[in-house]
């Protein structure tokens, strides 16, 4: 009888992935100070299985995010996101749509609210589409996805981190980037996301 | 925003004034993204055709009683849900536009008897809060949870949830239970009947006949406490994962299994077809990019590089070491003839239990991977069967309905979950893109056709969409329709004026029985 399956093999290879040494190098935006007080009441999510996933994580970590793996969303709330209710902070994610529809409906009696949402969609297309739609300044973020080619994850969180609120209106854009290629073990659709929490 | 019907802005205000005083002006909801949050988010397109009017969210069985007071003086249709997360067959939604959402959420205690293992839980505790509670109290018991497990503890009970544990049948598992009727009396069922009598939450059965089915998937009362029982952590605790690499083999994977549930080797065991396992370890696009269900070429690419079979079969041994060891050998020796990959992981009580396999161990999870199988705003709705577990009638059944699911663009997602000994609830959900009209209607499509193909079978589903509700329930036909006429006469004498969930599982006041007649099928 065999004692380990090929699932869990996946999952280890791709704990792996996401523990290991040193991946791409990473670029990322300069630490400045109001980035570095964003970058401390800011907690992100990554789904780790995926490179674009190891890439926002990776540049966050650099900025001095704390980022943790989206792999088991209850414990994720329960142990660490639960907890930092009673203060104010800020959280993102690079994630599959389902982890930000259960998170929203776990976070949303507890006054959170999503502030930025980013659909980034390479299925049945040559290129990517990034559908971007919130209430913070959206022009760092296009500027991130169109200049980020390969490396759009990372340079999309570091946007994060630096972005601020301008109004409660919530504006519109897409980015179309034709000759943009996921990554081979790209799942092709993956959301984007702010919250925080308002009294 | 909708009216509920027969009530007119002013009628519907005055009726808000009421309930205002009862509940404070915080927990009436009335519109804003308050009140969107009671919208079905899986909806296939249909939204708009079950708005509720409003929310009332009352805090203990007094401001129950007094908010039925306020609805049968105005004829407030009210749809009780404990949190609304019944997602897949409409979350918070009401089966009657316009009708108003009485919310118990905020109603969330929880006592739990650690010698007789058991707990008493109110509409607003999840199985995570229990899950929580249990471990900070260390009380050596285990939950068993749905996937996923952040829903209401009473509301699955009440709509006949089942998990994965040996306790899997929720509904089985249920003892004692609270209930504000319609006129506002509060009633409790089985040994609660007599006050104060200990075995309430202990022994399902009393001094008459027996109530609390009644007000299960039912709209006779509002359930506003249950008891349930809990599992002792078991010393030792196997779990197996089996393989199998043709479709035929379930017929024979069926048949091995049932013998084995029978005789007591095998607790509660889940069968799933390649689709499921791969939707929960992936998206579709990791596999294939083209358009239609994906081709045999496809599904055979994706089961060697994901080394998976065809079907996997999975399920927990619990007990004493010695006893569990004993099991799996008969488990071995049962399948030996089956040519399947066999896997066993072993944990002896307090070794911590993978993510994977929490659900085996009462860990409530909340993955919801299989839905972003297409990409996109992953939903889905279905209508589970409940099957014998016969193999060779289940594999004809399950090449029927993925012509189905083919036909109409999907890959057939199946899974077969036995929670007692003698038949699977077989789901087959339709996954597919919220925001993509023409997906969605395919999925409303698929839905009827998968309901109206098994009722051509003699069978049928045991939990609908809402938007199904009315389909399935006109199926229990015998002796014209004898049930639901029975249902009718209860309705009718628990709650005249029709106040409770109308139209829940196809069970309509009085007042609306002749509209709903015109339509039904």
């Amino acid at each position: 009888m065999k004692r380990k399956s090929p699932l869990q093999l996946k999952l280890d290879r791709r704990e792996l992935l996401a523990l290991g040494g040193a991946a791409a190098a990473v670029f990322v935006a300069p630490v400045g100070p109001a980035n570095a007080h964003r970058a401390g009441t800011m907690l992100a999510l990554a789904d780790l299985r995926y490179s674009d996933g190891l890439l926002f994580a990776r540049g966050l970590d650099r900025l001095g995010v704390r980022t943790v793996p989206v792999s088991n969303l209850a414990r994720v709330w329960l142990d660490v996101i639960e907890p930092r209710l009673q203060g104010r902070f800020r959280l993102a994610g690079l994630t599959l749509e389902s982890d930000l529809f259960v998170l929203e409906r776990l976070a949303g009696p507890t006054g959170a609210r999503t502030r930025f949402l980013g659909l980034h969609d390479w299925r049945c297309r040559a290129g990517a589409a990034h559908s971007l739609c919130g209430s913070i300044g959206l022009a760092p973020i296009e500027a991130a996805l169109v200049s980020g080619e390969d490396r759009w994850a990372e340079m999309l969180g570091a946007a994060l981190v630096a972005s601020t609120e301008q109004s409660e209106e919530r504006r519109r854009s897409d980015v179309l980037r034709e000759r943009a290629r996921p990554a081979a073990d790209s799942p092709k659709f993956f959301v984007s996301w702010l919250m925080n929490w308002r009294s | 925003m909708p009216l509920p019907p027969g009530l007119t802005n002013p009628a519907f205000e005055s009726a808000c004034e009421d309930l205002r005083t009862i509940v404070g002006p915080e927990h009436l909801v009335t519109g804003g993204e308050r009140l969107a949050v009671y919208a079905d988010p899986y909806s296939p397109g249909l939204a708009e055709n079950y708005a509720p009017a409003g929310a009332v969210l009352p805090e203990s069985v007094d401001e129950i009683r007094a908010v039925l007071g306020v609805a049968t003086r105005h004829r407030l249709p009210l749809w009780t849900v404990s949190l609304g997360r019944n997602y897949a067959y409409g979350g918070a939604a009401p089966c009657l536009k316009g009708s108003v959402i009485l919310d118990l959420t905020r109603m969330r205690k929880i006592e739990v008897d650690r010698d007789l293992a058991y707990a008493l839980v109110e509409p607003g505790v999840t199985y995570l809060d229990l899950y929580k509670f249990i471990q900070e109290q260390k009380h050596g018991l285990w939950i068993d949870c749905p996937d996923p497990g952040w829903g209401s503890m009473l509301g699955n009970t009440l709509e006949h949830g089942i998990g994965h544990t040996p306790y899997g049948d929720h509904a089985g598992h249920q003892c004692g239970m609270e209930v504000v009727l319609a006129n506002g009396e509060v009633l409790r069922t089985g040994l609660g009947a007599m006050t104060g009598n200990p075995a309430w939450p202990l022994y399902k059965y009393a001094f008459g006949p027996s109530l609390d089915g009644l007000f299960m998937q039912s709209n006779f009362g509002i359930v506003t406490k249950i008891g349930v029982w809990l599992m002792p952590e078991p010393e030792f605790f196997v779990v197996v994962e089996m393989m199998f690499q043709r479709e035929e083999d379930i017929a024979a994977i069926i048949d091995t299994l049932r013998m084995l549930r029978l005789d007591g080797t095998v607790p509660t065991a889940t069968i799933a077809n390649w689709m499921r396992i791969a939707a929960g370890n992936s998206t579709r696009s990791e596999w294939y990019d083209g358009k239609g269900p994906m081709p045999e070429s496809a599904v055979k690419e994706l089961m060697a590089r994901m080394e998976i079979g065809y079907w996997g079969l999975r399920f927990g041994l619990y007990g004493r070491e010695a006893a569990v060891n004993e099991k799996l050998e008969t488990v071995e020796k049962a399948f030996a003839g089956l040519d399947a990959e066999i896997f066993a992981f072993k944990f002896a009580r307090g070794d911590k239990i993978p993510p994977e396999y929490g659900t085996l161990a009462g860990i409530p999870s909340v993955d919801m991977m299989p839905l972003n199988w297409l990409g996109g705003a992953g939903a889905h709705i279905e209508c589970p069967l409940v099957v014998p577990m016969r193999g060779a009638e289940f594999l004809e059944l399950y090449r029927r309905r993925t012509e189905l699911f083919n036909e109409e663009g999907f890959d057939h997602y199946c899974g077969l979950t036995t929670t007692t000994p003698r038949c699977f609830i077989n789901t087959g959900s339709i996954i597919f893109d919220r925001n993509d009209e023409e997906q969605c209607a395919r999925a409303r499509a698929l839905g009827k056709m998968l309901i109206e193909d098994a009722h051509r079978g003699r069978l049928a589903g045991y939990r609908a969409h809402i938007s199904e509700m009315d389909l399935v329930a006109a199926q229990f036909d015998f002796n014209g329709h004898s049930a639901m006429r029975t249902y009718e006469r209860l309705k009718d004498a628990l709650d005249p004026d029709g106040v409770l969930s109308p139209g829940k599982q196809g069970i309509w006041p009085k007042s609306l029985r002749r509209a709903k007649d015109r339509e039904t099928p």
